[in-house]
């Protein structure tokens, strides 16, 4: 095989386990091969290096549009007064339907409930102990939640983790077992364990569900207060509730 | 056992859709602030660490390292997330707690091991070819692209529809590589 071959296979990802031996002998005894495979090989981590600055502009430039629809949110608020005094009668009618149907919690829910995706539990194709946390999160992934509930419950204790109790929470909580979801919920926090500033969060989106005000005014008055977790979507929560 | 709609995104990905890298990147991008919360950075920090986790996962897909799903799209973003975290705490020196610690090993060992995740600063040399690079006509960059970006084999480019048959498309490689030579040579 020419050097220029053995080159462009290797480049192309196509070199097999004999091709790779002789490629290798050949960069130890082969000065011009050397030379051809590094230059090629610099020149791969340059294109490389071109695309990632380009793509991190693109990446900014995303957020530069985020920051500014963020930023015209917030002066759209500023000026609400003065959009609602001009729009007089849209602002009447908005009233009119508060009062008639008070706080839409349904759609406060909806609007607010996504769940948590799964960072603690990466999922790999080679794994080879097929655990039941790993069969848990795979159908937790795959949105089988009622799957993903019965294998959380068999972990064995030496293989139990803090974590494992939200991600069974969330799974309830997907299957609209409130009940279930709101206990796991509260013992996370009654112990301190991992994700309590979370578990307070989807206790005030349970607490919206269920139409309860109090708990759910509760639920994020204590993530405001001692966390940043969420915390510009739960003081948003807080005013419309109120 | 990746949803449907995921598979869709990575192939729209790979094809280059700009759509497709807005929508993953805005769909993360509040997750990932949240998450990153609890390790006390500077938003501005987390917002850099995400676009890199960002850019690294890309050239993953891009390069052929990641071919298909085995974990959720926000999954990798966030163990990559993570492993960048790490990596800045510990250049700064700030105490690592254990419950941290647990979660960038798992990471380390299985979803990222097939990753290359440094992204090292470039040689002289390479900036060099970095530069002449970019001073290519925009064919010999595509070209070079896929043949050193995608790692794609001349049956691949072929299949792409833009050049007649193989032997076009060894020539015209040939000619955009003595073009860089004499660039550089002449530098």
């Amino acid at each position: 095989m020419t050097n220029e071959d053995l080159l462009y296979r290797y480049f192309s990802n196509s070199l097999n386990e004999d091709e790779l031996i002789v490629f290798n002998k050949r960069l130890e005894s082969d000065a011009k091969f050397k030379a051809d495979f590094e230059f090629e090989n610099n020149l791969k981590q340059a294109i490389k290096k071109e695309n990632s600055n380009k793509l991190k502009e693109k990446l900014k430039a995303f957020e530069a549009d985020i920051s500014t629809t963020e930023t015209f949110k917030k002066k759209s608020k500023f000026n609400w007064r003065i959009a609602a005094s001009i729009v007089f009668f849209l602002g009447a009618s908005w009233f009119g339907y508060n009062s008639f149907f008070g706080v839409n919690y349904n759609s406060l829910y909806d609007a607010n409930f996504s769940n948590y995706p799964n960072t603690e539990f990466p999922i790999t194709r080679s794994d080879t102990i097929d655990s039941f946390e790993r069969k848990a999160f795979v159908a937790y992934e795959a949105g089988d939640f009622d799957n993903a509930i019965s294998n959380f419950k068999i972990i064995p204790i030496e293989e139990q983790k803090p974590y494992q109790a939200f991600y069974k929470a969330q799974a309830y909580l997907e299957i609209g077992n409130l009940k279930e979801a709101k206990n796991i919920f509260n013992n996370i926090i009654n112990k301190n364990s991992t994700f309590v500033a979370e578990s307070h969060w989807y206790l005030a989106l349970i607490a919206i569900k269920e139409k309860n005000k109090i708990e759910a005014t509760k639920q994020l008055r204590m993530l405001t207060e001692n966390f940043n977790y969420n915390k510009s979507k739960a003081e948003a929560l807080l005013k419309e509730l109120h | 056992m990746i949803n449907q709609q995921e598979h869709i995104i990575l192939e729209d990905l790979k094809q280059g859709s700009d759509k497709a890298l807005r929508k993953v990147y805005e769909e993360n991008r509040d997750k990932f602030i949240n998450f990153a919360r609890r390790y006390n950075l500077p938003q501005d920090d987390v917002v850099d660490i995400y676009q890199d986790a960002y850019v690294i996962f890309y050239n993953n897909i891009m390069s052929g390292k990641i071919e298909t799903l085995t974990s959720s799209i926000s999954t990798y973003l966030f163990s990559v997330g993570k492993y960048l975290i790490f990596d800045k705490m510990k250049k700064n020196n700030k105490k690592v707690g254990s419950n941290f610690d647990l979660s960038i090993v798992r990471d380390d060992d299985k979803l990222l091991e097939t990753f290359e995740i440094e992204e090292q600063a470039l040689t002289h040399e390479q900036e060099l070819l970095r530069k002449h690079f970019s001073s290519l006509g925009k064919q010999c960059q595509e070209l070079l692209n896929l043949f050193y970006y995608r790692g794609f084999t001349i049956k691949d480019i072929l299949e792409q529809g833009n050049y007649n048959n193989e032997n076009v498309i060894k020539s015209a490689k040939s000619r955009c590589m003595k073009t860089l030579k004499e660039r550089i040579n002449s530098n």
